[in-house]
């Protein structure tokens, strides 16, 4: 008894040691950067050391106010509005999909896969040119709609995650449901969808974090820099023949990480929480 | 019961049949399916035609063309891919890529899954693991990374102060010397798995705690759990993760762009393919040549998907294939 | 019947001025809205005092409005290459003297003639040595934004340290040479390798000093035959490399920023940067900083150095408001209150009255910047700027030349097989521009 307990004692000592310090080393250059954005500029490469020898608040605040009537708030705002609204889109469109994908035999479906693999293939530096004319011809440049608008078509990305999770859902439920009548849509909407949560919830977040760092789709699209997304501002900082604010980079992005930081942490429960298949097995 | 589509024979998706349901409602589903199915993919199917299509279509054209984006491209037929053939630098970006591919994918999913596996239980603490585990991944190719990342193996940087610390003084600069420095950008890849054991987590929680329950009952141990409810359910994300690693890997860019600046230093030894690419297009202006370097990219990208789609028929088990039984 | 022609005259005399004035409203009348669109890169300090020029203008123009649109040098030519692709490019754009021919062979750019003739870009007190980087073909695209020209930076302190007399502009690379082994012998400092980020630039000063340039006139060779000075200017850093007075190559060959690199790390005695880079420079190291020309190589014909513009403002053939934006160029380079707020962030200015009215107002090492472009403006320290980089093919050789320096200081090919296969290659990608 008392052994099992000193087992049980060895074990959780043992795994908390090795995955803090592990956990040290994979953080170590977070830290790093965060112990810079209190530092004073001409501490920051002066030394490794992750405690700053004195705290200074002002990198933060010159980083805010950025230039002119431009602050950091307002590309905050920019920024959750592009990450935000594409990930409803992409996440809610890519379940259809791959609903379909999965559950549905139709003409030439393979075909239409193999196509959706090869646009994750080809490098974005080719096809952002005649992509841009695209947006053009519709009169989408300066705007968020070239950013946005695609994000409703489906991400592939997500789409082929969540139907592989689709795929390990037994067919059992699909069936029962239909013999108690239910439409494809109804399968998905009311069997389905709720059982690839934890795929749903994977892309939401993949989905808000890659929108949230992407900087060529805005680049390209954005002219105004009051549109600017925190993405585009960070590097605004940095200019190779003046002298780069540093602490004011480092704040930044320091601050940067935290929507992404929340994000993850509120939907994080819905992962760790799995599912059950009621009513299958029994 | 496979199904092989007829016009792709070398390549087959194994979808599951719905057999006891077209018995059952036969006339209506032979229309309804199809239709119900493009429906379905209509998002993505329309999103394709119109944002995607075209741009894909006319980076296949330049690459048989001059083009240096101002002027109209100039028809050249085969003559940028006879070009790359004899460009040393396409061959060397190419094996820099290959290397890189070879060595990041499968550490990123090993590590991936270790800590995934380790942390499918219940701890204290554990959420606080995961996301200290996953914020590398999120920080992506940020320039706060770039800088770190040459702090760290610059020869005065901070490995060496721990190799240092550990006896093992040196004063290699890691990020400087053309053997090493892919290498620091491989350890990039691999410190951000973040992404693949999240994706790994979720596939975890999604087996039935019912499983498990039943195989304790009969008395199965830890391990036999592992290899017979674990593992096989784990395999289509397992697969999922290849195949997303393997392209990513092959066509990765913003990290090798901001540790080199660009210029796939030293001596093109981080000259990734996409890097490559970027210059050739963007630095040089030569669209035509870029966009064939990019097309090749994607039949070789191609070439070693349908590869493990094709083995994944024998390792990937699919729960709802378990109702043709 | 005398009043009633007195009240006809008077409504006539009414009627007249009434449509006189309505005439002349509707002939002058409020000046037309205009919008435009002004596109730079740059980083805070220059986004800031470029915001506040523009609001300047717009409250002196109430009729102009006028769009920035501003981003980062990471990103600039993406997005311009692309606006250009789909006949979307600004009124105003900040260009760059590598990429101006492109534009200009391709026709994307409005010739700046007219507006410098008609006095509207008023260039009076600007010598032609500060323009003559923006013209191609006698036209002028580009109006210089600023002056720079290539240098070295050292630390005083360093060779005050090792007892060495600080170098003059009329040194030679033989000193250089000399001081740089004592420098190393005496304190341990080492010396980096000459312009390692762009070699071109460093080779580029020798071949000009020999009266050759590194193009060919017509763009489609290099302008020398004769490796014997490429041989030279690899062996001299071979040489230190191999008296171990050279940094390393792996630690000098990693991309760097201005804070972070060796010199600012006070590991070489000198540093290689354009002028303009000289404020950041000494804010990294964080010491006073001397300040010397590039040196001389044996028997020169001419001196090597140029002045070349740091940054243009040019006007794309497709804006619809060339007018207006010639009218905001003109303003941006002469207007005082204008430049009391710009004063030398992008170089220095090219307006001798300007120049003059600023040189108060910036910092101490700014005005060191500003006597040494004062002293390289003096005859026989500068000789004129070269052609453009060709327009096809410049970005391939410079890439070739800078890989071949690599090759060359890690030790992978000899100075002269290194060099041999330089110039092969650099001929075959400029052969493309026979015409």
């Amino acid at each position: 008894m008392i052994q099992s307990k000193v087992n049980r004692i060895r074990n959780a000592v043992l795994f908390h040691s090795s995955v803090v310090i592990l956990g040290f080393f994979m953080l170590y250059p977070l830290l790093w950067m965060i112990s810079n954005s209190f530092k004073p500029n001409d501490d920051i490469f002066g030394t490794a050391s992750l405690i700053p020898s004195t705290i200074v608040l002002d990198n933060y605040v010159r980083g805010w106010n950025f230039v002119g009537n431009l602050n950091f708030g307002m590309f905050f705002l920019n920024s959750f509005f592009y990450a935000g609204v594409s990930t409803i889109g992409a996440v809610l469109s890519s379940a259809l999909v791959a609903f379909g994908f999965a559950r549905i035999r139709f003409f030439a479906k393979n075909f239409w896969f193999v196509c959706m693999l090869v646009t994750m293939m080809i490098p974005f530096q080719v096809v952002m040119i005649p992509q841009y004319l695209v947006f053009r011809s519709l009169g989408w440049v300066n705007s968020y709609a070239p950013l946005i608008i695609p994000m409703f078509m489906g991400q592939p990305f997500f789409i082929f995650l969540m139907l592989q999770f689709i795929r390990g859902i037994p067919l059992e439920l699909d069936e029962s449901a239909r013999i108690d009548g239910c439409g494809y849509f109804r399968i998905f909407a009311q069997i389905i969808f709720p059982l690839i949560t934890p795929a749903l919830i994977t892309s939401a977040i993949f989905n808000f974090y890659w929108r949230w760092d992407d900087f060529l789709g805005p680049l390209l699209y954005l002219n105004k820099p009051q549109m600017y997304t925190v993405s585009i501002a960070l590097r605004m900082f940095s200019d190779p023949s003046s002298s780069t604010d540093w602490g004011a980079i480092f704040s930044m992005a320091t601050l940067s990480l935290l929507p992404i930081l929340i994000v993850f942490i509120v939907f994080q429960k819905y992962i760790v929480q799995g599912i059950s298949t009621t009513g299958i097995k029994g | 019961m496979k199904w092989r589509c007829p016009l792709w024979g070398h390549l087959h998706i194994n979808f599951s049949v719905e057999s006891q349901m077209r018995k059952k409602n036969k006339f209506r589903a032979v229309t309804s399916h199809h239709l119900a199915g493009y429906m379905f993919i209509l998002p993505w199917l329309f999103g394709f035609f119109a944002f995607t299509l075209v741009p894909m279509a006319a980076s296949l054209y330049f690459s048989f063309t001059d083009y240096d984006i101002f002027a109209a491209p100039v028809w050249s037929g085969l003559a940028n891919f006879a070009k790359m053939m004899q460009d040393e630098v396409f061959w060397k970006s190419l094996s820099v890529t290959f290397i890189y591919v070879f060595f990041s994918v499968p550490l990123r999913l090993i590590f991936a899954l270790a800590i995934a596996m380790l942390f499918n239980r219940r701890a204290k603490m554990l959420r606080f693991y995961q996301t200290v585990y996953y914020l590398p991944s999120i920080l992506g190719g940020s320039i706060a990374v770039a800088v770190m990342w040459r702090r760290l193996f610059m020869s005065d940087g901070a490995l060496n102060a721990v190799l240092g610390i550990l006896g093992t003084p040196t004063d290699i600069s890691w990020i400087g010397n053309e053997n090493t420095a892919l290498w620091t950008l491989i350890i990039l890849a691999v410190w951000q798995f973040g992404s693949s054991m999240l994706i790994f987590l979720a596939g975890l929680k999604q087996i039935p705690e019912s499983y498990y329950e039943a195989a304790e009952i009969d008395g199965a141990s830890k391990i036999t759990q592992f290899f017979r409810i674990t593992l096989p359910h784990l395999t289509p994300v397992i697969f999922f993760n290849l195949v997303m690693q393997i392209i990513n890997g092959f066509i990765v860019f913003t990290q090798a762009f901001v540790v080199s600046g660009g210029t796939g230093d030293p001596m093109n030894s981080t000259l990734v393919y996409s890097l490559y690419v970027y210059q050739r297009a963007f630095k040089y202006n030569e669209m035509g040549y870029g966009s064939a370097l990019a097309w090749v990219l994607v039949l070789i990208i191609g070439i070693f998907t349908a590869i493990v789609f094709k083995s994944s028929s024998s390792w990937v088990y699919y729960e709802s294939k378990e109702g043709q039984k | 019947m005398k009043t009633g022609v007195k009240k006809a005259l008077l409504a006539l005399l009414v009627l007249v001025s009434v449509v006189t004035s309505l005439a002349l409203i509707v002939a002058c009348g409020p000046p037309p809205k205009v919008t435009m669109r002004v596109a730079w890169w740059g980083n805070p300090t220059r986004d800031e005092r470029t915001n506040k020029v523009i609001e300047l203008y717009q409250k002196d123009f109430p009729n102009v409005t006028i769009n920035p649109e501003f981003v980062s040098w990471a990103g600039y030519w993406e997005k311009i290459n692309t606006q250009a692709a789909g006949n979307d490019l600004p009124d105003v754009m900040q260009h760059d003297y590598a990429y101006l021919l492109q534009f200009v062979s391709k026709n994307l750019m409005e010739d700046l003639t007219p507006y410098i003739n008609s006095k509207k870009i008023s260039l009076d007190g600007v010598s032609e040595t500060y323009l003559s980087g923006g013209r191609v073909g006698g036209n002028l695209y580009g109006i210089s934004l600023g002056t720079n020209a290539v240098c070295m930076v050292y630390d005083p302190a360093i060779l005050a340290k090792a007892g060495i007399t600080a170098p003059k502009n009329d040194w030679t690379w033989d000193d250089f040479v000399k001081i740089a082994l004592e420098v190393y012998a005496k304190t341990k400092i080492q010396t980096l390798p000459i312009f390692y980020t762009d070699p071109k630039v460093g080779f580029e000063n020798w071949i000009r000093q020999s009266g050759q340039s590194f193009y060919a006139k017509d763009g489609a060779s290099l302008g020398f035959t004769d490796p014997a000075l490429l041989e030279e200017f690899f062996n001299i850093q071979v040489q230190l490399l191999k008296a171990g007075a050279m940094v390393k190559p792996d630690v000098v060959y990693v991309n760097v920023t201005i804070t972070e690199d060796q010199f600012s790390k006070g590991n070489s005695w000198v540093q290689y940067v354009w002028s303009n880079q000289i404020v950041a420079t000494q804010a990294a190291a964080k010491k006073d900083l001397g300040i010397v020309m590039l040196p001389r190589i044996k028997n020169p014909t001419r001196a090597g150095t140029y002045l070349k513009p740091s940054m243009f403002f040019s006007v794309p053939k497709t804006s619809a408001n060339k007018e207006e934006a010639a009218k905001f160029i003109n303003y941006f380079l002469s207007n005082p209150a204008a430049t009391k707020v710009l004063l030398a962030e992008r170089g220095i200015p090219i307006i001798n009255s300007v120049r003059d009215g600023i040189k108060t107002n910036v910092d101490p090492v700014t005005q060191q910047v500003f006597a040494f472009i004062d002293t390289v403006a003096k005859d026989g320290n500068s000789s004129p700027i070269d052609p453009p980089d060709p327009a096809a093919g410049a970005a391939e050789v410079l890439n070739a030349f800078r890989l071949t320096a690599q090759d060359i200081m890690f030790g992978k090919t000899s100075v002269k097989d290194g060099v041999a296969k330089f110039m092969k290659q650099a001929n075959e990608i400029l052969a493309k521009n026979k015409k």
